[in-house]
């Protein structure tokens, strides 16, 4: 073997050797239990120490496979992190659409040869992501399973050329490369999935946990009532009081209707949380449907001489399900009477303005603080609140009031000042009937 | 007249020339060349072409007394074809090496502002001794990179 | 076999499109045509490829006349090598083809030229000789 030979294959050894080499640290690399970014950073930076790569990116692409992003990249400021190419776009577009790698080199004077052939015009170059005067690049794609998982891209300002061992050994590199990203990638998807149940499990819990709290507390009062209730009828009956007994009866009858109320509310709340609530929406005609409502209520305003109107058109309808409705107003009108004083008023007023009803809920009552209205759809936090009278309730009424508004594809304000009163704003779909 | 008369400053420029010969098997040899002088008298080219380069040129010659020129300019690629009739050689002039190492100056200070190596070229092509190569210009060709390329250019045409 | 011949694999730089080659070639009545090339492209240890976007005289005369010789710079060394090729057949689908269709589609899309630029065939030529010139 002459000297020429034997130093031939010395530097093939050698730089099989070097390749080797890189392989094993890239695997090495691939194999830690670091992020993502942090594994490719270190590889491209790997890459640059043993190949002279850099300058070099790897992108990701988008689920719909129109956008590749920047997820690492060596050799450039951080601000190309997150930019993106288009599928087709240049050359990384290219690869990504083709699934092959392409290698270019002489390319400013190759375009200035296309600009000048095309009689164009000047050069129009499409803005690269990279090096604007790049003269040589590489873009491979990273397969899994023939799936497009990332696009390797490295460039050079000089007219540095990888040989065909050079691209076979890039394009070698390629494949673990490609499985550990997206192996990478599922984990992140799964993490996030698990996160994801993870909260929808502890909102159900907290829920639950409300709805305990709710049985524990709040149903007792009521129950309690009608256990002193129970005794004080027995008394009167075996004293013979019988006036007394009549007194006992509204009392009852009050305390049913609470109870009734604070049952509503926590069927309707529990059906809610579980999606059980089947909407069936029809036309209303306004007026009649919240005078229905509040003529439940009558006995408690003619009890707190509260002065009630309705200045609601016979015309006006909304579109809606009557159930859930129903629910949103005997909220409202309850809640208004309780937190309004003795000789107060309240005001429903209705007006129709482009295909929606503007319901307006006025009332002179206690109002509430900005702690308080802030929290008004909450459910975490949420405390019952004694009426004015002492009357009670769950937390749950303005809750339910919410969310059954948006259920019919409405929305729902309020404004209060403690002290002046409350005034709540429904905006519904207008209901008509068909021609 | 063959050439036209507003090729007399085009071929001034430091532009990139090669020549080309062929023998009669139809073996074509081009052959890189370091300046050229036209006179648009008699439409003569003449070639300076290192010696180093010349050795089947002028076997090629002496069957087939064809020689081709083309010369592109650097920037815009715009470029033509003289085609003609081989009339004799000798050894440059002394002025005539001076104006090849000023042709190549120019030449590769261009190519170095493409980002190319100057001194690279000067390794590839300056070849002392250099040998002139006359021929008639019987044929002009566009040789511009467009679509259509290729065209005889008439006297007359632009 | 003549010490001077070399391999293509040892030329691998020139056949990157760097510096333009020149190519020339005679038509069958002897008339010889030189002109530039953007790049010869790498198929195999013995074959090579130019690529057809426009019919021009180089093409006319190469399927009359199969012989092209091409001179080559190399971008790191600067050495010349002349290069004799025959050619043999043109392709226009196969992955000779696709990779240099891709090559230039990558250029021209850069310069939204893409309307322009399009490979019509790949010219495989066989490699008869390289000689460092």
């Amino acid at each position: 073997m002459s000297a020429l030979e034997t130093e031939k294959l010395s530097s093939l050894l050698a730089e099989s050797n070097r390749k080797m080499e890189i392989f094993r640290k890239v695997s090495f690399e691939l194999n830690k239990l670091v992020s993502l970014p942090e594994k490719l950073q270190t590889i491209l930076a790997i890459l640059d120490e043993q190949f002279g790569m850099a300058n070099s990116l790897i992108l990701i692409p988008d689920d719909e496979r129109q956008m590749l992003t920047v997820f690492a990249g060596h050799g450039y400021d951080s601000s190309i992190i997150g930019q993106q190419v288009a599928f087709g776009q240049g050359l990384i577009g290219l690869a990504a659409v083709r699934k092959r790698h392409i290698n270019l080199t002489g390319i400013r004077r190759k375009q200035h040869y296309l600009a000048t052939v095309s009689n164009e015009g000047d050069l129009n170059f499409v803005k690269p992501i990279g090096l604007t005067d790049a003269e040589s690049q590489v873009a491979i794609p990273l397969l899994a399973n023939d799936e497009l998982v990332a696009v390797l891209m490295a460039e050079s300002r000089s007219f540095c050329v990888y040989d065909q061992s050079d691209e076979n050994f890039l394009i070698t590199l390629a494949q673990p490369l490609a499985v550990s990203i997206q192996n990478s990638m599922l984990y992140d998807s799964m993490e996030k999935k698990i996160k994801e149940r993870t909260a929808e499990l502890q909102h159900l819990n907290k829920t639950k946990d409300k709805f305990f709290s709710i049985i524990s507390h709040d149903l007792r009062g009521p129950v309690t009532s009608f256990q002193s209730l129970a005794r004080l009828f027995s008394y009167y009956n075996q004293e013979g009081q019988s006036d007394k007994i009549e007194d006992l009866c509204s009392k009852v009858e009050q305390s049913v209707d609470t109870l009734n109320h604070l049952l509503d509310n926590l069927l309707d709340w529990s059906l809610s949380q579980t999606n059980g609530i089947q909407c069936s929406f029809e036309i209303i005609p306004l007026r009649e449907f919240i005078q229905t409502i509040a003529d439940i209520y009558l006995p408690n305003v003619t009890a707190k001489e509260i002065e009630f109107t309705l200045e609601v058109n016979d015309g006006i309808c909304i579109r809606g399900d009557r159930h859930t409705l129903a629910t949103v107003f005997r909220n409202l009108i309850s809640n208004a009477i309780k937190f309004t004083p003795r000789r107060g008023s309240i005001r429903i007023l209705a007006a129709v303005e482009n295909e929606k009803v503007r319901i307006e809920l006025r009332d002179t009552g206690v109002g509430m603080d900005c702690g308080r209205l802030l929290n008004a759809f909450q459910l975490q936090g949420q405390r019952s609140t004694f009426g004015t009278e002492k009357e009670k309730g769950t937390g749950l009424g303005l809750v339910l009031v919410k969310e059954f508004t948006e259920l019919n594809e409405g929305t729902i304000t309020i404004q209060s000042d403690p002290g002046t009163g409350t005034l709540v704003t429904l905006l519904l779909p207008q209901g008509t009937s068909p021609r | 007249m063959v050439v036209p008369a507003w090729h007399v400053e085009f071929l001034k420029q430091p532009l990139s020339l090669w020549i080309a010969t062929t023998n009669m098997e139809n073996v074509p040899e081009p052959a890189k060349c370091t300046g050229i002088s036209f006179d648009p008298e008699t439409d003569t080219f003449t070639c300076f072409v290192p010696s180093k380069f010349t050795v089947k040129t002028f076997k090629d010659l002496k069957e087939n007394p064809i020689m081709t020129l083309v010369g592109v300019e650097l920037h815009t690629y715009e470029g033509y074809q003289y085609k003609g009739q081989y009339l004799f050689q000798r050894e440059c002039t002394q002025k005539e090496i001076d104006y090849q190492y000023k042709y190549m100056k120019e030449f590769t200070d261009i190519l170095e502002s493409f980002g190319y190596s100057g001194p690279g070229y000067w390794k590839a092509y300056i070849h002392p001794p250099f040998i002139a190569l006359s021929f008639k210009a019987t044929q002009v060709f566009d040789q511009s990179p467009k679509v259509g390329t290729g065209g005889e250019i008439k006297t007359g045409q632009s | 076999m003549n010490k001077s011949q070399v391999k293509l694999e040892e030329i691998m730089p020139a056949l990157q499109g760097v510096i333009p080659s020149i190519v020339a070639t005679s038509s069958l009545d002897h008339i010889p045509n030189v002109t530039y090339i953007s790049q010869i492209y790498y198929v195999d240890t013995n074959h090579v490829a130019l690529s057809y976007q426009f019919f021009n005289k180089t093409i006319k005369n190469v399927r009359e006349n199969p012989v092209l010789v091409a001179i080559l710079t190399c971008p790191v060394h600067y050495s010349l090598y002349k290069m004799t090729l025959r050619y043999q057949e043109s392709q226009t689908s196969g992955e000779i083809f696709d990779n240099m269709s891709m090559q230039l589609d990558a250029l021209a899309i850069s310069q939204k030229k893409e309307h322009i630029f399009k490979l019509r065939a790949a010219d495989i030529y066989e490699v008869i000789s390289i000689i460092h010139v």
